[in-house]
């Protein structure tokens, strides 16, 4: 694709925007990716910026989720493996999410960025039930027919927050 | 018959051959005599007419010198007479002798008186030469000259020489008469050219004694001027204008009394033409009767001598004649004959020997025929023998000719064979060729394989060596994968800070999108380019493995044909022995077929020799039949013969 066509894209992108705002209907930006073989969404305003390779630094005392530290501009990232949250089995990740979280600096580790979608507001769902494994999830995108779970940033932080007061 | 024919023959031939060349002999002889004799009267004839000619100069010379002499001699002394009678009348006292020799003097010197001839004068000349008394050159001395010293000898007398007168161009015949007075030592001299006192000759004279010479009853003498006017002599047959007047001449003329001879010569003085007439009737008739003896006395001997010659040889054949009758007889066989009345020449003796070999052919013709009954009994045997060894001949031709058929049957199987053997020979040669071929074959299909053995090992380290590059390939591929996904984070990193620049953000959001695209886009053409390396991969490993399958099937097929080669090493080995062996037997049947047939022409020699052995024999037969045949018949011959013995028994 060269510039003109994108130029040509954002100009139309602009007229899609208007009828979109004519249709008075709104559309919010999430992230996929991978964790393990499973896929899961975040907000993109939550997300900061994704990081690759970084070295992680083995903490001890910490829950097993937690794999360690990311140093990113001279700043410590607590990175968690929600896979071993889920399902007790860590991975090989590659990837770290850097998250926006008020007074604290979060990264997951993933296994890979899958894409970045609009969802429009009627595919946005909200999760009614409470099992174990649902409550880390705020809600579910869909996305090409397929569900996608909304990882729930500050259900996860609780659970550590508990699990470091138990311990 | 014939035998009294050739007799009579004899005789006549012997007389021919007797006459004729007497005859010849004659004819040449007489011949001769008639030329000689011809010759001997024209050379007669000649000489009578040159010795005429001669005496006829010597008349005329003789009678002009005579003329001149007389003449000069009266004008020389009568001078003399003159000067004695002025030197005595001086004497007697008259006049002075100064005087007396002057008067004489002038007298001789007087252009009249003086002159003699025409043009010449009287002289007077001392003893010493000088010209004393001169008219043109007095007091000369002249004794320098011939004719002046002859005359200083002479003193008197006559004298003639050549002389050239002042003035003149040609010397001429000058005659001279000299009269010596002592007394004053002067020779008085009477001179002239001799031509000038020719009419001084007395013509009468010499005609009386031209007209009495005769020559043979008719012949004449004539003497004619320059002009051609006859001074002497009479033509009496008018035949002289028929000549020419040359110088010195001859020629033969008919007259009314035959041929005559002219001999014409200009005397050479006076100019004069002295002609000879010579009659040669006389001589021809003579020569004529000559001939005619000749020839009747050739005739008469010829004839003559004919009939002597024949009565002799009649006298001399005829004891001949009863020999001839004797040897019929014995031609007729009979022998008893003899010859008798023998006569004491050597035909008596010849008729003695005649006698002699009849008595001994008797002999001869008696023990001939006892030997030729002898020899006709050999003949027989000799006969009967050659028979014999015919037969036996006839049976060794036939034997050998069976053996002969037999070696030739033998010797065509030997051929046989030895075409047989050589096709062997050839095939095996073939063979030989053919592995040869093979062989040759092999050791390039070996160097084949071991040339794709080798390409084969190369093509696996090639293999090998391109797996190597797509591992790199990999890995660069790995690496491109990485920047695509580290882009890919990047751009999900814009994106998202777009999203969080919420509207401002918008359009980088779109470009960022797009990064991202593009780094997966990347991705999957990665990820192709995998499954591609990986396919090259798994297909150069098949490749591999198949290849040194290859090497494995190469090496099994390099082995087996090393195998082959080895096999054929032996196969070709073989086949040279065999080939070998073929042809050495094939060399050993062609030396036994040429030694078959070695005895084959032997044989066939032998059984011609044989034949020829029988036809020999054959014709010794005849030759014996035919002996005996001669035999036979010469034993008739002989008994043909009386012989004297038989006549007695």
């Amino acid at each position: 694709m060269n510039n003109d066509e994108i130029l040509k894209q954002i100009e139309s992108n602009d007229k899609v925007e208007k009828d979109i705002e004519v249709k008075e209907e709104l559309f919010y930006r999430y992230l996929v990716f991978w964790i393990g073989e499973q896929k899961f969404a975040l907000p993109a305003e939550e997300v900061h910026e994704i990081l690759t390779y970084n070295e992680i630094y083995f903490v001890p005392f910490v829950p097993p989720y937690i794999r360690g530290y990311a140093n990113r501009h001279g700043q410590p990232y607590t990175v968690f493996d929600l896979q071993m949250l889920f399902e007790n089995s860590g991975i090989e990740g590659s990837h770290l999410l850097i998250l926006k979280v008020p007074n604290d600096q979060i990264a997951l580790l993933i296994s890979d960025v899958d894409e970045i979608v609009k969802v429009p507001d009627s595919k946005i769902y909200s999760l009614t039930s409470q099992d174990e494994t649902s409550q880390y999830f705020s809600g579910a995108v869909n996305v090409e027919e397929t569900e996608i779970f909304v990882l729930g940033v500050s259900k996860i932080l609780e659970r550590l927050e508990s699990d470091i007061e138990r311990s | 018959m014939k035998r009294k024919k050739s007799s009579v023959g004899l005789i006549t031939s012997l007389s021919i051959w007797t006459t004729l060349p007497v005859i010849l002999v004659l004819l040449i002889m007489g011949g001769t005599t008639l030329w000689v004799l011809g010759n001997r009267v024209n050379m007669l004839v000649e000489d009578n007419a040159a010795h005429t000619m001669r005496m006829m100069e010597r008349i005329v010379k003789t009678e002009v010198d005579g003329a001149v002499k007389n003449y000069l001699r009266a004008a020389a002394e009568k001078n003399r007479d003159l000067m004695s009678f002025f030197y005595q009348e001086a004497q007697k006292g008259e006049i002075s002798e100064d005087a007396a020799y002057e008067r004489i003097r002038e007298i001789l010197l007087d252009p009249e008186y003086g002159q003699v001839g025409s043009t010449s004068y009287l002289a007077g000349v001392t003893t010493e030469g000088i010209l004393e008394i001169h008219p043109v050159s007095p007091g000369v001395d002249a004794s320098d000259f011939e004719f002046m010293q002859k005359a200083m000898e002479m003193k008197n007398g006559y004298l003639e020489y050549e002389w050239k007168n002042v003035g003149e161009e040609e010397a001429r015949l000058k005659a001279g008469y000299l009269s010596y007075f002592e007394p004053w030592d002067i020779m008085v001299w009477a001179s002239s050219y001799k031509s000038e006192f020719y009419s001084l000759i007395d013509q009468r004279s010499l005609d009386d004694q031209v007209s009495t010479i005769r020559i043979d009853e008719t012949g004449y003498v004539v003497i004619r001027n320059s002009e051609g006017k006859i001074i002497a002599g009479d033509d009496t047959l008018k035949i002289l204008n028929k000549v020419p007047a040359d110088r010195a001449a001859h020629a033969v003329v008919d007259s009314k009394i035959g041929q005559v001879r002219i001999d014409t010569k200009i005397q050479e003085e006076t100019g004069w033409q002295v002609s000879v007439v010579s009659p040669l009737s006389p001589y021809n008739r003579l020569l004529w009767m000559l001939r005619i003896i000749i020839g009747l006395s050739i005739v008469v001997s010829a004839v003559l001598l004919h009939f002597v010659i024949r009565y002799l040889l009649n006298r001399t054949l005829a004891p001949l004649k009863s020999m001839r009758g004797l040897a019929e007889r014995v031609s007729q066989g009979d022998l008893t004959g003899r010859i008798h009345n023998l006569s004491e020449d050597e035909i008596g003796e010849v008729g003695v020997i005649f006698n002699h070999i009849l008595t001994e052919f008797s002999g001869v013709l008696g023990n001939n025929k006892s030997v030729i009954q002898v020899l006709s009994e050999s003949i027989q045997n000799l006969s009967t023998s050659a028979q014999e060894i015919a037969s036996t001949s006839n049976e060794q031709a036939a034997a050998v000719k069976e053996i002969l058929s037999t070696m030739e049957d033998a010797d065509q199987v030997s051929k046989d064979n030895m075409e047989k053997i050589e096709e062997v020979a050839k095939i095996a040669n073939n063979t030989k060729e053919n592995v040869e071929q093979g062989f040759e074959l092999i050791k390039t299909s070996l160097s084949k394989m071991e040339e794709i053995r080798t390409t084969n090992s190369e093509t696996i380290v090639g293999i090998k060596t391109l797996g190597e590059r797509i591992t790199s390939i990999w890995e660069i591929v790995n690496i491109i994968n990485s920047i695509a996904d580290q882009t890919k984070i990047i751009a999900f990193n814009a994106e998202l800070e777009a999203a969080a620049a919420g509207d401002a953000g918008k359009n980088f959001q779109i470009v960022a999108g797009e990064i991202r695209r593009l780094a997966d886009s990347t991705v999957n053409s990665t990820n192709e380019i995998k499954g591609k390396i990986n396919e090259i991969q798994h297909a150069s490993d098949k490749l591999i493995v198949a290849s040194e399958e290859g090497t494995r099937r190469i090496t099994e097929g390099w082995d087996i044909s090393t195998n082959i080669r080895g096999i054929f090493e032996e196969v070709l080995n073989s086949s040279e022995i065999s080939a070998h062996s073929a042809d050495e037997i094939s060399r050993s049947t062609k030396m036994q077929v040429s030694s078959f047939e070695q005895i084959f022409t032997t044989l066939k020699q032998i059984s011609e020799s044989i034949d020829s052995f029988v036809e020999s024999t054959n014709y010794t037969n005849q030759v014996s039949d035919h002996l005996t045949e001669i035999t036979e018949s010469f034993g008739k011959e002989i008994d043909g013969y009386t012989v004297e013995e038989e006549k007695e028994e």
